[in-house]
């Protein structure tokens, strides 16, 4: 007689050859803002629970929360402003938030009770022990206390990184294709915008190192080290955005697209990607020209320097926050899709057929030799010389010489 | 009032509620208007509550929970404003580009990308006016949420068109023509028809939030952190619902099997061992959809 067990495994395979083609729910299928609305657990009670009614029988919202589970989120500007949070920073801050109260305590510890400062007073009370306790403790109660007070300004949702492995599951020769896809890891583009939170352009630079390290500690002539509030721990705030130039040539461009497809009907196609009818190849190179006559616009950490790609691939530069900018005599071989700038002189911007440029003096570009001719979407840079691409085809590469080499990851 | 320069009855919108609203929002560092941002506080307000007599508090509650400077970057490019386009390129672009070359089909995430770049950007016009996508933007989710959710129905929408025109698989094929060197079992073809009734009386009893949980594990394959995402669970909560939801329906079927059919433990089991091994059990041709 077979077991519990053995009959729950039996379900378990019946469920999976029972439930490999669900019918569509009849009805419309929830537009994307409630389906977005869902995953972020925004729903009302009530229309929660109508989305699953639906969305429990419906092939089609099966196959999009697959897609929505299987990607990583987009960078979240309300996050990038609250970046400072996330846990690379607080890889700096606790420990040197510990380091603080070790070094209050011990300043209180060899000095007269009347010189105290009001803070470090409060600090050394807030992180006081009982008698007999180990330095442990006092590490301890900081970390608690910093963890407890920033885990409470945590944004409650935020996205996992990666896919965490379900090594249980054994994938078949049979997986459909939309499933096959979620397998590998993702490129953590995300990651971006938990690291930078500095200025606008966070979505294409990465922190410093540096960003987040105490540097509130000062020593005042005579008195030893003062342990700063814990808030002058923290990175500066970003500089307030510039205003907008005033025409951007993107726009101007897209403008006169639009008139061209006012007088071309079938590139109109393009506008309709749901439309059963293939797209004609002139379309969508029409389309194509939308999105490279938009900039891409690399801001450094500062929001001083600025680059902005024009036409896919002229540069301009701009070293007053945007106010005015000026176009580079450089121009590159072919469409350039992104960029990182990790200072005000140094910018990487990548681009199709394996393109990576990078500056060191802000003025003057290098095309660095990049193995493959895949079309480069993505890149973060620490400096001159690390910076991590991802290609469209999802690999990436890292380079620890500028550039000069680089490794598959 | 506020109300909505569409035309539809929308619940009015405190002219207070909205200044503030706007100010919250941000809006003025994208040059929106107080008039604008009301404008679409007052289309979303539209799509959540079909009753313009809804009480004023509730409206006023609803709003609050937009994600309102997200709601001002959407509305103000979709007014053309070119501080907000400048912000979008900027953020939400080169996301948008990795995120379809992760998720589209091979060959096409340029297009996808491209395609849906150029209706949030408006290159049709409809009596007069330009119509971007991010008119279908209401706030309700980040707009990094929202744009995920539009590319990934446009990545379904596209697979399932080419899809239909696939030649049926190998794997298909074999599931499809049943093996004729097995000798006919005659216990296999009474028994098959009663555990197929009893699985989808099973599920059909499930709560649609279990189903749900079953058929993204199931027929999408997706990992249990991937569906934990989704549906806001944590991987083990996904991993014991499954569990849960398994024993659930075993125990359901056994009892039927038992109850309805009065067979024996033995018979059970066998029923369980004929489905499991049926190459052509197909729950979707047994059970119809029964509408939500």
């Amino acid at each position: 007689m077979t077991t519990d067990r053995e009959r729950d495994a039996a379900v378990d395979r019946l469920l999976g050859a029972a439930l490999r083609t669900p019918a569509n729910a009849p009805g419309a299928c929830p537009p994307a803002d409630e389906l977005a609305a869902f995953v972020e657990g925004t729903l009302s009670a009530a229309e929660r629970d109508a989305f699953e009614r639906h969305a429990a029988i419906c092939a089609r919202c099966h196959q999009a929360l697959a897609v929505i589970g299987s990607t990583e989120p987009l960078a979240d500007t309300r996050r990038e402003r609250r970046a400072w949070l996330a846990w690379p920073a607080l890889r700096w801050v606790v420990p040197a938030a510990a380091i603080l109260a070790t070094a209050a305590l011990l300043y209180v510890a060899v000095q007269p009770p009347a010189t105290v400062p009001q803070k470090t007073a409060e600090m050394a009370q807030a992180t006081a022990v009982p008698a007999g306790a180990g330095g442990g403790g006092e590490h301890a109660a900081v970390d608690t206390r910093v963890a407890a007070r920033l885990k409470a300004s945590t944004p409650a949702a935020a996205p996992a990184e990666v896919l965490s492995r379900d090594e249980s599951r054994e994938r078949t020769a049979d997986t459909p294709v939309m499933s096959r896809r979620i397998q590998p890891e993702p490129p953590v583009l995300a990651a971006e915008s938990r690291t930078a939170p500095k200025g606008e352009a966070a979505q294409n630079q990465a922190v410093p190192p540096t960003a987040g390290v105490v540097g509130g500690v000062s020593a005042p002539p005579g008195r030893g080290i003062v342990a700063a509030p814990l808030v002058q721990a923290l990175p500066a705030a970003p500089p307030p955005p510039t205003a907008a130039d005033q025409a951007q040539k993107a726009l101007v461009d897209a403008v006169q697209f639009k008139a061209r497809v006012a007088e071309q009907p079938q590139a109109q196609v393009v506008a309709r990607p749901a439309a059963a009818a293939p797209v004609a190849p002139g379309a969508f190179r029409l389309a194509e020209s939308v999105v490279i006559a938009a900039p891409v616009v690399v801001a450094s950490p500062d929001g001083s320097t600025r680059w902005r790609v024009e036409s896919g691939s002229r540069i301009a530069r701009s070293r007053d926050g945007g106010k005015t900018w000026e176009v580079q005599a450089f121009r590159a071989s072919t469409d350039l899709l992104a960029g990182s700038a990790p200072s005000p002189d140094v910018c990487w911007l990548v681009g199709r057929n394996g393109l990576v440029l990078l500056t060191t003096d802000a003025e003057h570009w290098d095309v660095r030799p990049f193995p493959e001719r895949a079309d480069v979407m993505a890149i973060e840079s620490r400096d001159a010389k690390n910076a991590t691409v991802t290609t469209l085809d999802r690999r990436r590469f890292v380079t620890e010489d500028g550039g000069a080499t680089w490794t598959i990851r | 009032m506020v109300k909505a320069a569409t035309g539809l009855r929308t619940p009015p919108i405190d002219p207070a509620l909205a200044e503030r609203l706007h100010r919250q929002a941000g809006a003025a560092r994208w040059d929106l208007s107080g008039e604008d941002f009301a404008a679409a506080l007052s289309r979303s307000a539209a799509g959540r509550f079909r009753d313009p007599d809804a009480s004023p508090r509730e409206v006023a509650a609803y709003l609050e929970s937009l994600h309102l400077e997200d709601l001002a970057v959407a509305e103000a490019c979709a007014r053309g404003r070119e501080s907000a386009w400048e912000h979008f390129v900027t953020h939400y672009r080169p996301a948008l580009l990795a995120a379809a070359s992760w998720c589209a089909p091979p060959g096409s995430a340029h297009e996808l990308a491209d395609s849906l770049y150029a209706d949030l950007f408006g290159l049709e016009e409809r009596d007069g006016a330009r119509r971007s996508l991010f008119d279908y933007f209401h706030g309700r989710s980040s707009l990094a949420g929202w744009l995920r959710a539009v590319l990934a129905q446009r990545v379904v929408d596209r697979v399932r068109e080419t899809r239909r025109f696939d030649p049926l698989t190998e794997t298909q094929a074999a599931v499809s023509a049943p093996d004729g060197a097995d000798a006919p079992d005659p216990d296999r073809d009474r028994y098959l028809p009663m555990v197929r009734a009893a699985l989808a009386a099973a599920l059909a009893g499930l709560l649609p939030r279990d189903r749900l949980r079953l058929a993204l594990y199931y027929t999408q394959q997706m990992k249990l952190a991937a569906v934990g995402r989704v549906l806001g669970e944590s991987e083990a909560t996904v991993s014991r619902k499954l569990d849960r939801t398994r024993r659930d329906i075993r125990q359901a079927v056994e009892r039927r099997l038992r109850d309805d059919h009065a067979l024996s433990d033995d018979r059970v089991a066998a029923c369980f061992e004929y489905a499991r091994t049926d190459p052509a059990f197909d729950l979707a041709r047994a059970l119809p959809p029964d509408g939500g």
